[in-house]
């Protein structure tokens, strides 16, 4: 078997959850790594998701971001997306322009 | 009452001839004697009634003229004639009686003129007094007759009585020898026209008869059907016995427990009418006739009556006299002929033989007639059976078998619609293979039933037996929701199981537009269709699963990847043949041996299934193994003998191996009676390498196989195929190298994967392929320009790999894979898509990349041989199009019938992390 193409982490303070993606997001695994995004965000009042250790991450990745920012807008919960102009899926969140994903935390 | 007028009358002179004289009291009266006594006026009376009777052709023509002139010479006012039939007298003439004298009198009858016929003697009576005196006739008959002499005589024809003669008249006088002489000469002239009548009576009804019967005879010798037959005889019955009705009936087989009617003729169809059949146990004539085969003849109401009340019943109502019926025993079968008249009908003797003649002549037609139809039946049945096999027989596949089975059952039956369900692998469901028909009867929706269902088809499939509704209100109670999914034009209903080894498989419905149940032998007919098509379903089923497994097998044995090495692009195609998708035995394989030479071989296994398909699973097998202490190649091939000759070894097959040393470009090669391979050179040269060249493969242990070198420049293309790629039918093999030979030259541009792609397709040429095909292309490459090769099959977990197998060949080319990230990333992105869409449904295939680089561009092409489910996919109008897009310099995507290439060319150097 080959070994995870990427870990998830997540870290809970309260009801502020910390998720950091670490490998490659492709078609292989987009959907479990949206999985478990997914389950770390129940019941969160705020979630991070922390691209910048992403070594790969094409369109997949993106739609990924993109349907986790519509449903936790629906939920209530707020998203932010750790992914710097300088990093893989901080240019490729530039390159497809989705709206408020690309910000660097303050 | 009648009275005769007065001017018939003679004068009473007539009485008193001079010569007349007595004569014998016994009547019989020599003829001068009786002349002598006889006046002219007698004599020309005499010879009247001599000139009338010969003329007379019937009884009542005789009785007239007897009796005219009998009343007038006598003075009489009464005569009467009468015939004896059958111990009876036969009134044919009354005169002077009105209505009230009897038709018939038997010959016990108290009567003078009954008297006169046992005695064989003239009778004379004074009057009245002495008539009341001796005999007991009623009043009102005496009370009609003139009051004086009455004279009762009878007719004979030598001692035989056939008949008698009588008058009355109102004088009491004696009769004179004259009247006597003139009686008696009357007398024996009627007897003697009579015998006379009789006799061409007799003659006559018995030509009638004769001719009857043969033309009954003849009509059965070409009747074809029992209807036909039943048909002649009545028409005949009808004819010669002049009755009124006829008619055929016959049970329709020997359990039956009614007699059907065949045919019927005549005014009075039948005295049974009411009924279309006669029930055997009933207390009727026809069913006493049937039962006790006696033949029966009821000659009035009375005598109906006196047997079988129930029949003079509806003989009444009918105004039916008379009945004649006899049986008929055809086979087992029983039956009767029955004819009826209007009123009371004698049936004389030569009647009833003729009718019985009849009933033998009828027996035999109809016993031939359905011999000839069951013949005539049996053969169109063992045809039928005969076209079912033979359409069964070139049925592959299981709806094939279906619609064969179905045509010919509809056709058979006239049924509206049929379905031929299959019971699936779970054994939960029965689905539809073939569904025939049209119309009103065709069921609304039927692609598969739940065994358990209270189904026709399922509860038939269940229960393994055959079920049947024969009226829409039987279906709608037993099976309403089959009533309801059929059409409402669907009346009746049968299913039978497909039973094969006693285990069902499946069930068929058939759906009829008119209420009905199968006869017997339909049903039997239907059962040995239905078991040919199960055997006929086994076996492609059987054979459907063995070319599955085959096929599987096969691929699962065929590598999925090729060697993927810097100095070569290799690329390899498999097709099964198209015509009879047989698996055949061709595999290849390529090999990176352990001195670092890259090896490709290809082979042939002679055969075809899966037997083929595991021999050369074998065979690939040993050939790795063998490559591991690989010497060269016809050393190889000769070690490979000893293989073959081995227990679990191979019988026949061919094969090539050829190995590039990829630092020299050199190339040695050795062919087992396979096909040469071909080389083509960057100018556009080609060479037929048809060294190193020995016998196929078949375990000849002591061979030494030769082997043959060549070079492969940068560049050049060497393909290796098996037969199939150049054999055509009916064409001589040079044709398909030269055909070969071309196609690959003017591709030798292309990249590999493409020239294999289109080699195949040109080649081909769109005829119909019979044997399976391997084809591989191998290209050496020039150091310089070194290209990025890899063929991967389309699934998602293999998109690392080729990320991973990009990143090192950029290390290879002194690129740095981190600076080349929008490469990774517009490649990965094709890739994705052609993995996602590009064989949707129809399992793994293959992508393809190329990378090639030069003038400080990177040109990658992705490659896939799907179909996309439709063209504007993710690519060309979602994200993924829009990164590559945004990334490189240009991209193309061309779709075509063999597959999508998206080429994206991007610039090799100076970008990179800022």
């Amino acid at each position: 078997m080959n070994a995870p193409l990427a870990t998830v982490e997540v870290r809970r303070v309260e009801r502020d959850v910390s998720v950091v993606v670490v490998g490659e997001i492709d078609l292989s695994n987009a959907d479990d790594v949206q999985v478990r995004i997914d389950e770390a965000s129940r019941g969160a009042r705020a979630v991070t998701v922390d691209l910048r250790a992403v070594d790969y991450m094409d369109s997949r990745g993106v739609r990924l971001l993109h349907d986790l920012s519509r449903r936790l807008a629906a939920d209530g919960i707020e998203l932010t997306v750790v992914a710097p102009a300088d990093t893989i899926a901080g240019e490729i969140l530039r390159l497809t322009r989705l709206p408020g994903l690309a910000d660097e935390p303050a | 009452m009648r009275r005769i007028p007065d001017g018939i009358r003679r004068p009473r002179a007539l009485l008193r001839s001079p010569s007349a004289r007595l004569g014998s009291t016994d009547g019989v009266v020599s003829a001068p004697e009786a002349q002598a006594s006889l006046s002219a006026g007698d004599a020309q009376r005499l010879q009247a009634v001599t000139a009338g009777l010969s003329a007379a052709a019937t009884t009542a023509e005789i009785a007239d003229v007897i009796v005219n002139q009998g009343i007038p010479a006598l003075s009489a006012s009464t005569g009467i004639f009468a015939v004896l039939e059958q111990d009876e007298l036969h009134f044919v003439r009354t005169i002077g009686y009105g209505t009230v004298f009897p038709e018939r009198l038997g010959l016990d009858a108290p009567w003078p003129i009954v008297e006169a016929v046992r005695r064989r003697q003239m009778i004379e009576l004074r009057d009245l007094s002495e008539r009341r005196s001796a005999y007991g006739v009623p009043d009102e008959i005496w009370a009609a007759s003139a009051k004086g002499t009455l004279v009762a005589m009878p007719l004979l024809v030598g001692s035989k009585a056939v008949g008698a003669l009588g008058f009355t008249r109102e004088e009491s006088t004696p009769l004179s020898i004259r009247e006597r002489t003139l009686v008696e000469t009357l007398a024996r002239q009627a007897a003697q026209a009579l015998e006379r009548a009789s006799l061409y009576e007799t003659d006559r009804r018995a030509r009638v008869q004769a001719e009857g019967l043969h033309r009954v005879a003849s009509a059965v010798a070409t009747a074809a059907t029992v209807e036909d037959v039943a048909v002649a005889v009545t028409t005949e019955a009808l004819n010669v016995l002049a009755a009124d009705g006829v008619t055929v009936l016959l049970t329709t087989s020997s359990e039956a427990t009614n007699a059907e009617v065949l045919a019927s003729a005549g005014s009075v169809e039948r005295y049974a009418a009411g009924e279309p059949a006669v029930r055997l146990d009933a207390d009727t004539l026809t069913a006493a006739v049937i039962r006790s085969g006696a033949p029966i003849y009821a000659e009035s109401l009375e005598e109906i009556a006196a047997g079988w009340p129930a029949s003079a019943a509806v003989a009444r109502q009918l105004g039916i006299g008379a009945v004649a019926c006899v049986p008929l025993h055809v086979g087992r079968r029983r039956g009767a002929i029955s004819l009826v008249a209007e009123g009371p009908k004698r049936v004389l003797p030569e009647e009833r033989t003729f009718l019985e003649l009849l009933a033998r002549a009828c027996e035999q037609g109809l016993l031939r007639a359905e011999l000839y139809e069951a013949e005539r039946d049996a053969h169109a049945r063992s045809q039928l059976l005969h076209d079912l096999s033979a359409a069964l027989s070139g049925a592959l596949e299981p709806a094939d078998v279906g619609n064969a089975f179905l045509d010919r059952v509809l056709d058979y039956t006239g049924a509206g619609s049929g379905a031929l369900m299959i019971v699936d692998a779970d054994g939960e469901t029965l689905i539809a293979s073939a569904v025939a028909g049209s119309g009103t009867t065709r069921p609304r929706w039927l692609p598969s039933l739940p065994v358990g269902g209270d189904y026709l088809v399922t509860t038939a499939f269940r229960e393994a037996r055959p079920c049947a509704a024969a009226s829409r209100a039987e279906l709608e109670r037993a099976f309403p929701i089959t009533a309801d999914n059929l059409g409402p034009g669907a009346k009746s209903a049968f299913a039978l199981p497909l039973v094969v080894g006693g285990a069902p498989i499946g069930a068929f419905g058939l759906v009829f537009e008119d209420e009905r149940l199968l006869a017997a032998e339909d049903q039997r007919l239907l059962a040995t269709m239905t078991d040919l098509c199960a055997q006929a379903l086994e076996r492609a089923r059987l054979y459907e699963s063995e070319h599955r497994i085959a096929l599987r097998l096969q691929r699962a044995l065929l590598p999925d990847r090729v060697v993927e090495h810097p100095a070569v692009t290799i690329a390899a195609r498999y097709e099964a043949s198209s015509e009879t998708m047989e698996v055949g035995g061709d595999w290849y394989d390529t090999y990176e041996l352990p001195d670092g030479q890259i090896g490709v071989a290809v082979g042939d296994v002679v055969g075809h299934g899966i037997e083929a398909a595991a021999s050369m699973g074998r065979l690939r097998s040993a050939f790795a193994a063998l490559t591991s202490e690989f010497r060269g190649p016809g050393e190889l091939l000769t070690r490979l003998d000893r293989f073959a000759a081995g227990p679990s070894g191979v019988d026949f097959a061919t094969a090539c191996f050829a190995v590039l040393e990829p630092q020299t470009g050199v190339l040695r090669y050795a062919s087992a009676g396979h096909p040469p391979m071909l080389l083509v050179h960057p100018n556009g040269e080609s060479t037929w390498l048809d060294g190193g060249r020995s016998q196929p493969l078949y375990g000849a242990i002591d061979l030494h196989r030769p082997e043959a070198s060549a070079e492969l420049e940068p560049g050049a293309l060497l393909l290796l195929y098996s037969d199939g790629l150049v054999e055509r039918r009916g064409e001589r093999l040079s044709d398909g190298l030269t055909r070969l030979e071309r196609a690959a030259t003017a591709l030798r541009d292309q990249p590999v994967g493409e020239i294999c792609d289109r080699v195949l397709a040109e080649v081909r040429g769109g005829s119909d392929q019979t044997d399976d095909i391997v084809l591989i292309g191998l290209r050496a490459l020039p150091l310089a320009s070194r290209v990025f090769h890899r063929a991967f099959p389309a699934r998602p977990d293999e998109l690392r790999h080729t990320r991973a197998a990009i990143r090192s060949w950029l290390e290879e080319q002194g690129l740095d894979p981190v600076d080349q990230y929008d490469l990774l990333l517009t490649v990965g992105e094709a890739c994705s898509n052609a993995v996602e869409h590009a064989y949707h449904g129809h399992g793994p295939g293959e992508v393809e990349v190329e990378i090639a680089r030069g003038d400080g561009r990177l040109v990658a092409k992705v490659r896939d041989h799907g179909r996309w489910r439709q063209p504007s996919s993710d690519l060309s109008r979602g994200r993924g199009r829009g990164i590559i897009e945004a990334l490189s310099e240009r991209v193309s995507v061309d779709t075509g019938p063999g597959g999508t290439t998206v080429t994206i060319r991007l610039p090799a150097d100076d970008r990179g992390s800022s």
